[in-house]
């Protein structure tokens, strides 16, 4: 898998092979199906800086913007004909205000494709989402492909691939005095499941080291580096 | 009246008391600068009470502002005695935020004639609606511990109050106490307002102070390395002796943690009568410890700098300092803890935990007999007070944009604030500035239609009582016994290190780590010996006076001068040192470099204590870094920096001594290149923190709650975050910038160290192992790093390693 022998390959996007499903680990934080020409991002917390705020923490315009526009441009650089969202599109209730809502319509706008939402966590928090979003949205899992959505990590491997979200994944290694905590995909051959990076740039998550069964492509300098550990 | 006082109870004024009252009785006001211990609670007070004896007070007259809340009582009770004695019809009392609700009740009908408080609640006093009409009266301000204050954000607070104070009652006067202190004038002039007529009142009571050293019997099996140190801890034992009430004064939280732990362990016959006293330890058992001190059922108590200041009123006869004192203001303050008598001898014992350290007691002792004593200083223009202290005017009667901008500008901390500035916070206060204007929790002052300022609502006022203040709080967490006890709180840093299973020493127990859950760490008890406590909490850095007389003992002994038991005893180490290296003359800087199986090592020793260090060592890093991508290691302490660069296979070494130029410690780009490398640290967010609560942008205590949880803690961080990007002109973000090159790396000793460095010459010594000198940075490594190679850099260099 080394191209060069030495570190693994770099390239903008990386290109994977899973039960004979290509698919791109795109540095926007997606992955996108090539067969069903579906792009699938997780976690993008929606209107999380608006609830912070309301919770007396203030913090800036433009988080929610530049996830949007990153989105409808990762849409048009890889020609998706769908979007799938694997959970926790939105934050929480009081996020969801008049800014947002506008904001959203012109994203719509900017980008039309359908958008199936498989509901997070937090998604079930927020309850309805207003009709003008054009969200179809999926309660469980559903699939396309040949692939299965579902927002948390199954805990067992199912017959087909799951592509999950939830965990925030970042990989975490060190060596010496370096070390580098970067948003990864993690690939799970026991488990059969591809965990996403959140596509929210504002969020926390679990720490993955490499280890064997588990392969690791980091997000580094808008490069998706990788595969990382792995080898059994 | 204040003779006729002394002499009924067969006391006779000292010189510098008589003068006090004298100088009040002129209308001056100004600083008393005498050793603790020694009177000045009465130099400054008896004045007033004079006037108060003649004419009748009526309402507030005098406000005796102090520091520590926990003896606001001793001197109200201090105050009330001369009262009670003459049978003065003059009221006394305090008002803290330990006062009862009842006693608060009585004092919003009527306040004392004399009132004890501290500067928070002074300052809740000004957010009074009636501030005016009931400060208006007042005469007198006394301010205890003033050197301790003034240095601090909360001195500040205490110059602003002051400024508003003179504008209610113009004649009021203001006297500091302070104890040793050598920019007395400066202390002074702080207090009374920049431009005004400043006295300084100096007491010629003589205080030995004594510095002796606990010696080990020879130095070869003394460490080289370590503040933990407990080689001494025999000795110390044996010198003990509950009969004499004695202080143990450590540097950090770990370290009397440590030493309480063994000291217990060799004497648990002393269970009854030895404590433990931190920053750390919960409140309520810190006042138990400082009442069994005062009374005298606890004998022996280990103390960090939490007991430096308030056990004024306890029997202390010893006083141990176990380390490095690390200043001679500090360590003549802690020794004036002892025999607390006016003119009586003072000691300290001074234990040292590693070979040299012994030079730093031989050093001590020498600039204390020639009294070569740090300057502190105050703070330039927080806008953060500022921010604060608006919002509290708006409250305390409204107040008019201009008549406030020149009110500030009286004192010295805001002397030379622009108008601009001024303007920026107050619409940061008014509106929430640039960035957070849309939000209505931001608006927390209206103007109205006289132009006057106001507070906004009923919730913002309710708030900002609620939050003021300024001091400086840690990101803490509780530490709970698993369905038991809250035994304290610890810094969240030091928790988030630790993996479940691991333990630790906390307030004299060793205690497993379970988890953490609703903002606490829960821990259980265990027998287990590996607990290791290394949390930071109060690490002094070498102060330059004491720095300076540690850098001219070393150079006695490079010429073979070694005075004293100490620096005779410590002789072999320098000797070593000498040999496989040298020891700087004056003027010189000594460079190591060394090649060991870490990699390639690079040793400076400007003896600059630790602050200094630690922006040198990133500055260095940064710039060796930028000709060479690299990542380094560092460590620093009191005498210097080790840079580590990663031997990467071993090939050539890291090439430190072709760049070792003048030009790599060039002053000019200091300030950029140091923010730079900070932010990679992500200094200035931490700083970003304190300043956000002080100017009111994140709140810690809602109505009725005590915190709103983890979000308003990672909140400041998100605004930092925000503002960084979106307002980086924004004038907290710079002042966050300028605390920590100030505060965190004393950018102008920084600037100086520079200078010397640059202008050479440098002593360069390859040495065979590390020296003497360098172990203690090797062994102390903190897992600080710097790199100037991009994440994916890293990433690569982490994952072509591991190939």
């Amino acid at each position: 898998m080394r191209a060069d022998g030495r570190y693994p390959a770099a390239v903008p996007s990386a290109a994977i092979t899973i039960d004979g499903n290509e698919m791109d680990l795109m540095p926007e934080r997606a992955l996108f199906l090539r067969a069903a020409k579906a792009l699938v991002v997780a976690d993008l917390h929606v209107g999380k800086s608006e609830s912070y705020r309301r919770f007396g923490v203030p913090s800036a315009e433009g988080i929610d913007e530049e996830l949007l526009v990153r989105l409808s441009r990762a849409a048009m650089r890889a020609g998706a004909r769908v979007i799938v969202v694997v959970g926790d599109l939105t934050h929480s209730a009081v996020g969801i205000g008049e800014a947002e809502m506008q904001r959203f319509a012109e994203f719509r706008e900017r980008c039309a494709l359908p958008i199936r939402l498989v509901e997070g966590n937090h998604d079930r928090g927020v309850g309805t989402l207003p009709p003008e979003w054009m969200i179809d949205r999926v309660r469980g899992e559903f699939a396309l492909g040949g692939v299965r959505f579902e927002h948390e990590p199954p805990a067992v491997a199912a017959a087909a691939w799951t592509v999950s979200g939830h965990l925030h994944p970042m990989l975490a290694v060190a060596r010496g005095a370096r070390s580098v905590e970067a948003p990864a995909f993690v690939i799970d051959h026991a488990r059969r499941t591809i965990v996403l990076p959140a596509f929210s740039k504002f969020t926390r998550g679990v720490r993955f080291e490499p280890s064997a069964g588990v392969e690791l492509f980091a997000i580094a300098e808008s490069e998706v580096v990788g595969p990382i550990g792995g080898a059994a | 009246m204040a003779e006729r006082w002394f002499a009924s109870r067969g006391w006779t004024p000292h010189a510098f008391q008589r003068e006090a009252w004298e100088r009040f009785a002129r209308g001056e006001s100004g600083l008393i600068h005498v050793p603790t211990g020694s009177g000045k609670t009465y130099a400054a007070y008896l004045g007033a009470l004079e006037e108060l004896s003649r004419e009748a007070p009526d309402g507030l007259a005098v406000v005796y502002v102090t520091p520590l809340r926990a003896v606001a009582r001793d001197i109200e009770l201090a105050l009330r005695l001369p009262v009670d004695e003459l049978g003065l019809s003059v009221t006394v009392g305090s008002r803290t935020g330990d006062t009862a609700a009842s006693e608060r009740a009585r004092q919003r009908e009527k306040l004392p004639n004399v009132l004890v408080t501290t500067p928070e609640s002074l300052t809740l006093m000004l957010a009074n609606e009636r501030a005016r009409e009931l400060l208006g009266g007042v005469r007198a301000v006394v301010v205890d511990e003033w050197h301790e204050l003034m240095a601090s954000k909360r001195g500040v607070q205490v110059e602003l109050a002051l400024a508003r104070l003179r504008a209610f009652a113009p004649a009021v006067r203001v006297w500091g106490l302070s104890a040793t202190l050598c920019n007395t004038e400066e202390a002074a002039q702080a207090l009374v307002g920049a431009g005004r007529a400043a006295s300084v009142v100096h007491a010629s009571i003589p205080r030995e102070i004594a510095v002796e050293g606990l010696l080990p019997d020879s130095v070869e099996r003394f460490p080289w390395a370590g503040h933990l140190g407990l080689t001494m801890l025999k000795p110390l034992v044996a010198w003990l002796d509950p009969a004499k009430p004695t202080l143990v004064f450590t540097n950090t939280r770990s370290q009397a943690e440590r030493w309480f732990a063994a000291i217990s362990w060799e004497k648990p016959e002393w269970r009854e009568v030895l404590a433990l006293h931190h920053g750390s330890i919960e409140r309520e058992q810190r006042e138990e410890v400082e009442s069994g001190l005062k009374d005298g059922r606890l004998r022996i108590v280990v103390a960090t700098s939490s007991l430096d200041l308030g056990v004024d009123f306890s029997p202390v006869e010893r006083v141990v300092q176990v380390g490095s004192p690390k200043g001679i203001a500090r360590l003549i303050q802690r020794a004036g803890r002892s025999g607390h008598r006016p003119g009586a001898r003072c000691e300290v014992l001074c234990v040292p935990t590693h070979a040299l350290e012994l030079v730093e007691i031989a050093a001590a002792r020498r600039a204390i007999q020639a009294r070569e004593i740090e300057e502190r200083h105050g703070w330039n223009a927080p806008l953060d007070c500022l921010v604060q202290h608006l919002v509290t005017c708006a409250l305390g009667g409204g107040f008019a944009a201009d008549a406030l901008f020149d009110e500030v500008r009286t004192t010295t901390a805001f002397a030379r604030l622009s108008r601009e500035e001024f303007d920026w916070c107050v619409a940061l206060a008014e509106h929430g500035g640039r960035t957070l204007s849309r939000y209505p929790q931001y608006h927390r002052i209206a103007r109205g239609e006289d132009g006057r300022y106001a507070i906004a609502s009923r919730k913002s006022a309710a708030l900002h009582r609620l939050n003021i203040g300024t001091i400086a709080a840690d990101a803490t967490i509780s530490v709970s016994l698993v369905g038991g006890r809250r035994l304290g709180s610890i810094e969240e840093s030091f928790i988030a290190r630790l993996n479940p299973g691991d333990a630790f020493l906390f307030a004299g127990d060793i205690v497993e780590f379970v988890r953490v859950r609703d903002m606490t760490a829960w821990v259980k008890r265990t027998k287990r010996a590996d607990a290791t406590p290394r949390w930071n909490g109060s690490r002094f850095p070498l102060s330059t006076a004491l720095s300076a007389s540690v850098r001219r003992a070393l150079d006695e002994a490079g010429r073979g001068v070694f005075d004293g038991p100490e620096m005779s005893l410590v002789r072999p180490v320098l000797e070593t040192q000498m040999r496989l290296s040298a020891l700087p003359a004056p003027g010189e800087t000594l460079v190591e470099l060394c090649t060991t199986a870490d990699g390639h090592h690079l040793f400076v020793y400007p003896f600059e204590g630790r602050l200094v260090h630690e922006g040198l060592a990133v500055l260095l890093a940064l710039r060796l870094g930028r000709a060479r991508a690299t990542t380094f290691a560092i460590s620093i302490n009191d005498y210097g920096i080790e840079l580590l660069a990663p031997a990467d296979g071993g090939a050539t070494p890291y090439p430190f001594r072709d760049m070792l130029a003048p030009a790599l410690f060039a002053r000019e780009g200091l300030a950029c290149d140091l923010l730079e490398a900070v932010n990679l640290g992500e200094l200035s967010k931490r700083q970003f923190r304190d300043i956000a609560r002080v100017a009111g942008l994140v709140f810690q205590k809602y109505p009725g709650a005590e915190r709103s949880g983890r979000q308003v803690q990672a909140g400041a961080g998100l605004i930092f975050e925000v503002l960084r990007e979106f307002e980086p002109q924004n004038l907290l973000l710079r002042q966050s910038e300028k605390e920590v090159l100030d505060r965190q790396f004393e950018e102008g000793r920084l600037a100086c160290t520079l200078a010397k460095l640059e202008a050479g010459p440098l002593l360069v010594r390859d040495t065979p192992r590390p020296t003497p000198l360098a172990l203690p940075l090797v062994a102390d490594r903190l897992g600080t790093t710097l790199s100037t190679e991009g994440v994916l850099a890293r990433l690569r260099a982490i994952l072509g390693a591991g190939a």
